[in-house]
């Protein structure tokens, strides 16, 4: 299997990797990033665990090829929130039981980011919409959905 | 001593946030899948295509001679027995001369990178001499034996007074039949571990899994080592529900860790972990109950047959606890409950939150809402009337201990909303949906049942440093029970949450048995809350060293003896010894069967309104009302967590989950065919009614409710389904394929 040359900016910083062709973006995330905050759950595309931003919108890295996001700018949840300071929706998602086992959780973070960059002031609808690429076995999605609303709402006040 | 008790802290009964909650948010908490170590080898393994055969040959040569394969392991490199198993060992870790489940374990590779080993895997070469399948659980008693005792994988037959005579003597008869579909955990992370050879020489395993002492011992069993020799490890893992109670990941990686003594690490693919993960138990129920002219309950005949799939594992307990509750929380005149749990070659089935419960409450629930019609009484007045009582013998042949929490809340129910309101409801439905709503009241004991219970140890220090240390040896699989321990034991000792540490799910740590059967509140919570209570004494009695006429009180860092401050710190240093080891089982009731009674029960009612839509059969659940006894609370949140959560599992359960078998193969190992809700699929209207009677075998007064969140919601779809299209389903999940059919006429 042949090799590529990549160059990418992941959470703000600069890495450049050689990684064979079919290195899946998910795998080169965890396992030579060692950002293992990005998630397998299905490898299929269905879960949405592996979910992350390239160049702002929101993809599965378990369908991407490393090789794809030669050039691109990735954020994970690592980088999601500021140094020292926690992205809103993180502090929403643990204000509001947004999570329990925690393993859907980057994703969703990442799916809503995505959301509230397009749309700072979505309807319910448009939640569970942007939210439906993801699954999660624990909370029954009520508290997610509410931690969304929640930043959208105090973004807005009202 | 006097103490004072102004400034106690509360913290029982409030919203506490995880205390996991920031590392999880910031994707830092290292799950089972995330923390392997550097250099460690990745595992696979090579599993069987077949349903049943016979193992020929395994030729794995090939797969040797690869660059970067570390080593292939077959059953004859397996040092002890070869055998592991919650109740009995009868799975082998690596097939011998039989396969016996599409997916069954054959061969484990170790490589250098995960590339190579299931490249390896593709190299191995298995030879199979087919053998009949069983498939069906209905003939498999006179089928070919999957093990020498035959294909009867255990029975139950419960029950007291003529049933034939009070049927005799009915005015009104009821009869369910249905079959329940195979429902997967799905949890996000796949069954997951790492291992290595610690520092001391043991084997160290840290995987997701439920009980670290069972795991223990099964490796050790079989592997032949000695169980000091090995340390399990289950850290916070993403969701288990039952479905990581059997050993997983285990024996391939301490095969392969104590071959090599390298370390290793191994994560299920998704369509691996569908193929051989356990699943809840496909049952197949026939109900027949009998009342009189007025709605009184009389008899009760209940046949059921679970399939238990390859192995036993679970399915002996998972029998009886369904026919424990098959009756429902109603008392009969004459009862007669059998069942059997039998051996096929469709997976194994074993564990998953609801434990049989599920699936024996969409016919006793039906039934009730069918006799409901048919005397015209409410849903609510007809279970009522027929609750059972303390004194009261039980279908399944125990006296209940106490009286049930369900009359009140019945009463709450029928006052709700969406009762209240069903008549305009329904006349505001559009054209293309019928409207319906759904009643049901159910029970579920909570603890092991009797005779298994063998509650739980904890420990409970205070450190050098002033902290206290909470250690727990049942793990969090998810659901925040670490959280609720930390609350109980921080407000015994007045302090707070942040002022402890805590280790749970260690093997070298206490005993507090499994995460699982909605105990760990009652169980551990009851262990904690007497540990911390035990070191409050004995930091009081220190401070005092035995002085008369000065108040002593304990804050969160100090000891107050008569207005001094004095450092827990300085405190601890002063002690010969803090660590407080404590023990709460609760008293087990006489058991009449395997695990009957249980020491408590759990109640919910649920209503719930569904919109069928006549034009694609879809069934969309809009409105729920949930009614709960907690007995206390200790985490609202975290009560809210489990009835939001076990709702979106039940409403997967009722209308979209089953994983399909044909002749052995599994039909649907994807999360694309294989479909769990998402956030559209959840009805947009929730409540949840929280009542607390306390469970009097309960020293917190706490009941569990981790599975009865699930367990109603099959059984009050099926009856708001009814109320809509006036159909019963004999096969569940409802889904819109036999929805169409049946408004459209056809059978």
């Amino acid at each position: 299997m042949s090799g590529k040359r990549i160059s990418l900016i992941v959470n703000g910083e600069s890495v450049k990797a050689e990684v064979l062709v079919n290195r899946l973006l998910s795998d080169f995330l965890r396992d030579d990033l060692a950002l293992t905050g990005t998630k397998r759950g299905c490898e299929t595309g269905v879960c949405g665990a592996c979910s992350v931003l390239v160049d702002g919108d929101v993809v599965k890295s378990c369908l991407s090829l490393a090789a794809q996001v030669d050039g691109k700018t990735l954020t994970t949840v690592e980088g999601l929130g500021r140094i020292g300071d926690l992205h809103p929706l993180q502090e929403s998602f643990m204000a509001h039981g947004g999570l329990q086992c925690g393993y859907c959780t980057p994703g969703f973070l990442l799916a809503a980011a995505d959301l509230l960059s397009r749309n700072p002031d979505p309807q319910d609808a448009e939640i569970r919409e942007a939210l439906s690429g993801n699954l999660c076995r624990c909370t029954g999605y009520q508290g997610i959905v509410d931690a969304v609303r929640n930043v959208a709402e105090s973004t807005h006040g009202n | 001593m006097m103490e004072t008790a102004k400034d106690r802290l509360r913290l029982i009964g409030t919203s506490r946030q995880r205390v996991d909650a920031l590392a999880k948010a910031k994707g830092e908490h290292l799950f089972p899948s995330d923390n392997a170590m550097q250099n460690a080898l990745w595992v696979r393994v090579v599993r069987s295509a077949r349903a049943h055969a016979r193992l020929i040959g395994v030729e794995t040569r090939a797969a040797e001679e690869m660059e970067g394969v570390a080593c292939v392991l077959t059953a004859a490199d397996v040092p002890g027995t070869n055998r592991y198993g919650l109740v009995i060992a009868d799975q082998p870790a690596l097939c011998e001369d039989v396969v016996r489940y599409e997916g069954e374990a054959i061969a484990i590779i170790a490589a250098e990178a995960d590339e190579i080993a299931r490249a390896a895997c593709e190299k191995v070469e298995v030879l199979y001499e087919d053998l009949p399948v069983i498939a069906d659980a209905a003939t498999a008693e006179s089928a070919i034996s999957l093990h020498p005792d035959g294909n009867t994988c255990s029975t139950v037959a419960l029950g007291f007074g003529d049933v034939a005579a009070s049927e005799a003597s009915c005015d009104h008869m009821v009869e369910v039949a249905y079959t329940t579909n195979r429902q997967e955990h799905g949890f996000l992370e796949t069954e997951a571990g790492t291992s290595w050879i610690d520092e001391t020489g043991r084997l160290t395993l840290s995987v997701g899994a439920q009980n670290p002492f069972n795991d223990r011992r099964q490796i050790a069993a079989a592997l032949n080592l000695a169980e000091d020799k090995i340390r399990v490890l289950n850290p916070m893992m993403g969701g288990a529900f039952g479905g990581k109670e059997d050993c997983n990941v285990h024996i391939p990686l301490a095969l392969v860790t104590i071959r090599t003594g390298r370390p290793a690490r191994f994560m299920y693919d998704r369509r691996e972990s569908l193929l051989s993960g356990v699943k809840r138990h496909e049952f197949n129920i026939a109900y027949r109950i009998g009342a009189d002219s007025t709605g009184k309950l009389k008899s009760a005949k209940v046949n059921l047959r679970a399939d238990a799939g390859a192995y036993a594992t679970l399915s002996a307990a998972v029998l009886a606890q369904a026919a424990e509750h098959a009756s429902g929380p109603y008392v009969y005149e004459a009862s007669e409950i059998t069942g059997k749990a039998v051996y096929t070659n469709n997976g194994i089935a074993s564990a998953y939150r609801g434990f049989g419960i599920p699936q024996t409450s969409i016919g006793v629930e039906q039934a009730m809402d069918e006799l409901a019609r048919r005397t015209g009484l409410s849903p609510f007045e007809v279970r009522r009337r027929n609750l059972i009582h303390e004194g009261e013998m039980a279908a399944a042949g125990f006296i209940m201990a106490a009286d049930t929490a369900l009359a009140a809340m019945l009463d709450a129910a029928e006052s709700g909303p969406l009762w209240g309101d069903r008549q305009e409801a329904k006349s505001r439905a559009p054209s293309w949906v019928r409207r319906g709503i759904g009643v049901s009241a159910i029970w579920q004991g909570y603890g092991l049942g009797s005779g298994l219970e063998k509650g739980a140890t904890v420990h409970v220090s205070l450190n050098d440093a002033g902290r206290y240390h909470l250690e727990v040896g049942t793990p969090d699989l998810g659901a925040g029970n670490l959280t609720a321990f930390l609350q109980i034991a921080a407000e015994n000792l007045n302090t707070t949450i942040e002022n402890f540490e805590y280790v749970a799910g260690d093997s070298l740590g206490p005993n507090s048995g499994s995460s699982h059967a909605s105990r760990t509140i009652y169980i551990v919570g009851n262990a904690v809350a007497r540990a911390a209570q035990e070191l409050r004494v004995r930091i009081l009695d220190h401070a005092l060293a035995g002085r008369d006429n000065v108040t002593v009180e304990l804050e969160a860092h100090h000891v107050v003896l008569s207005g001094a401050r004095i450092a827990l710190a300085d405190i601890a240093r002063d002690m010969a010894g803090t660590k407080v080891v404590e023990s709460f089982v609760p008293v087990s009731p006489k058991p009449v069967h395997f695990g009957i009674p249980h020491a408590g029960y759990s109640y919910w009612v649920q209503v719930l309104g569904v919109d069928v839509d006549i034009h694609t059969g879809e069934v969309a659940v809009t409105d729920v009302e949930n009614y709960l006894d907690t007995g206390r609370t200790i985490n609202p949140d975290g009560v809210r967590a489990q009835c939001e959560g076990g709702f979106a599992q039940g409403l997967g359960y009722a209308l979209y989950e089953n994983s399909i078998y044909t002749d052995g193969r599994l039909r649907n190992p994807s999360l694309a065919n294989y479909i769990i809700p998402s956030v559209k699929d959840m009805p947009p209207r929730m409540t949840n009614t929280i009542f607390e009677t306390p469970d009097h075998t309960s020293p917190l007064g706490v009941r569990g409710i981790a599975e009865i969140s699930l367990s109603p919601v099959a059984a009050t779809v099926a009856n708001a389904v009814h109320d809509a299209i006036g159909t019963r389903f004999s096969q569940f999940p409802i889904l819109p394929e036999a929805v169409l059919n049946a408004i459209h006429g056809e059978a």
